[in-house]
């Protein structure tokens, strides 16, 4: 007990210090990985729990995105009122987009997916009455909640922070409860999950809504972190991007996404220096992980520790036998 | 679970199934009564899962009925039936490999449970009770089926026979009134039949229905109070193990001939 209070307790620390000690370029990097954790924790519970592939997920960003820039630069909605209304027509979007699931499995629903994420792309790069084409919606007010207005990096780091807290402790509430087990046991075996008494068409839609409520306040937060969006954020290719991150830190996992998305921002910049190479080196990075970690660097830690507590558990069974509290 | 003291509990009529132009399942009345154990056997390809699969339903019928606790069954999902209070085990194993195996057998109580999504997140004293509450029950019955070992672990760690019974586990937790076991012993040694003879007789003794379709005769005849016998579709005969062995029909289904006196 003790042990964890100290951990977290430093935790916390690190979390609120860690600002002053680094340049506002990172602190920026640091906040755009916070869009991404929010992201990819969204794909988690469509991809990770259900094994359902999306790659619509960008498009669900940049719908977020866009309703948020729009409800704040021209009918003067307030930063949380757009946030919320984005989350909703996220929800909406992906509900519609779960449909197809119920049928489509694997490449199928790949493909569908994917289409859907084109779609929305060409409508934001088409639509300009609404949302000015190419040239996208500038001017997006930064982050205010009452008088409290985040216009420093730093505000909005600990405004990140507070938000990837609430997905991340969201996600894993969900993961540990009854619903949470449902998800994952449809993404093992949808036959034996629906003879169990999960309907798999309610558990699929939960997934792909849950999953698009994320993309959309991503999005909602993006839009207002860096004040501009444009349809070329929101491309397929970002969809791949973030499926990128899920599967390097660790499938499932709840701190997994965390993990991925921030060396995956960071990474590419840090090797900037190594100019052409720098692609090369980070290629090379991903592929040795998917030889020695297939199941990313959470999946990793995992079975590390799970190795032990085996080893453990074999010792201590010649001493008494008792069922302990897993995690 | 609700006392049909002696009466079926579950009942079919003329159901079948039709695939294309071939009959998996034709004209079958089986009636199933809590307290026993009931043997459904037959050769391979006799329509003995895709019956379960029917009454399950995992598949609609092409036509008959099923009468369950005194009601006709509307087409509905398996989930429906499951909640109803029919569960099943599967012919090959169908555990959900990435859970542990306590969390495997806590999906089986999901029907069983309510904490909504809300409640969830804010994960309010209610939630906290149930979920103390079914990790006590998979405990319990994880307990009743003899499984020994870490019940933290993957279910993909597991050898086959901790796989079986983890499976029927996972089907009683939800306090069933009919479970339909599909072939629970394949592929055990013998030592592990004998296991799940005894774990078979005492899951009788809880006053629910048992079916057991199995192709091990020393198991099926061992401890079944019942037996019906399937082939191509049809039920050919039906009665007590001394009946079934003696019975003409269905020497002649297995053995091509009736040479040998049983």
């Amino acid at each position: 007990m003790l042990k964890k209070i100290l951990m977290w307790g430093s935790l916390a620390l690190v979390a609120i210090v860690f600002p002053y000690a680094v340049s506002s370029y990172t602190l920026y990097l640091i906040n755009l990985s916070g869009v991404y954790v929010i992201l990819v924790i969204g794909l988690n519970y469509v991809f990770g729990f259900t094994g359902q592939i999306s790659l619509a997920h960008a498009g669900f960003w940049g719908l977020g995105a866009y309703t948020s820039a729009l409800l704040t630069t021209r009918f003067g909605f307030s930063f949380l009122g757009g946030l919320v209304i984005s989350g909703l027509i996220g929800m909406a979007a992906g509900l519609l987009v779960g449909l197809p699931s119920l049928k489509l499995k694997g490449f199928y629903l790949a493909i569908s997916t994917y289409a859907v994420g084109g779609i929305i792309n060409l409508v934001l790069n088409n639509w300009s009455s609404v949302t000015r084409g190419a040239d996208g919606i500038p001017g997006i007010p930064p982050p205010q909640i009452g008088s409290w207005v985040a216009n420093t990096g730093m505000k909005k780091y600990y405004l990140m922070l507070v938000f990837v807290i609430l997905v991340v402790v969201a996600f894993d509430r969900l993961k540990k409860s009854r619903i949470g087990r449902g998800l994952q046991a449809l993404g093992d075996n949808e036959f034996a999950a629906e003879s169990m008494g999960i309907n798999t068409y309610v558990y699929k839609l939960i997934a792909f809504s849950a999953s698009a409520i994320c993309a959309a306040i991503a999005g909602s937060l993006f839009a207002h972190l860096i004040g501009y969006t444009s349809p070329d954020n929101f491309t397929s290719a970002e969809s791949i991007t973030l499926f990128c991150m899920l599967l390097l830190g660790g499938v499932r996992s709840t701190l997994g996404p965390v993990i991925g998305s921030v060396l995956l921002v960071l990474l590419p910049e840090f090797m900037r220096f190594l100019d052409e190479y720098c692609m090369l080196i980070y290629g090379i990075c991903v592929v040795i992980l998917a030889i020695w970690a297939p199941e990313g660097i959470m999946g990793f830690i995992g079975n590390r520790i799970a190795r032990r507590q085996v080893a453990k558990n074999v010792m201590l069974s010649s001493q008494k036998s008792g069922v302990s509290e897993c995690d | 679970m609700t006392s049909f003291n002696g009466e079926a509990i579950l009942e079919t009529k003329q159901l079948s199934k039709r695939f294309g132009g071939l009959y998996a399942v034709k004209n079958v009345d089986i009636s199933i009564r809590p307290g026993r154990i009931h043997g459904l056997i037959g050769p391979n390809g006799s329509g003995k899962s895709t019956l379960i699969n029917v009454i399950t339903g995992v598949y609609t019928p092409t036509a008959g009925e099923i009468t369950f606790k005194n009601e006709i069954l509307p087409p509905e999902r398996a989930s429906v039936r499951m909640e109803r209070g029919m569960v099943r085990t599967f012919q090959t194993s169908r555990l959900f490999e990435e859970l542990s195996v306590i969390e495997n057998v806590m999906v089986g109580a999901h029907c069983r449970t309510k904490s909504g999504i809300i409640p969830i997140l804010l994960k309010t004293r209610g939630v906290t009770a149930e979920e103390k509450n079914v990790r006590e029950r998979a405990e319990y019955w994880l307990d009743f089926v003899g499984f020994e070992g870490d019940v933290c672990q993957k279910a993909k760690a597991l050898a086959h026979a901790p796989r079986r019974i983890v499976e029927i586990a996972r089907a009683l937790i939800s306090e069933p009134d009919v479970i339909f076991l599909d072939e629970p012993a394949a592929g055990m040694n013998p030592e592990e039949k004998l296991c799940l003879m005894e774990l078979m007789c005492r899951i009788g003794e809880l006053g629910n229905a048992l079916v057991a379709i199995e192709h091990d005769m020393k198991v099926i005849m061992g401890i079944c109070n019942i037996i019906s016998v399937l082939n191509f579709g049809t039920k050919i005969a039906e009665g007590t193990p001394t009946e079934i062995q003696t019975n003409k029909a269905v020497i002649e289904a297995y053995l091509g001939e009736a040479k040998k006196n049983a």
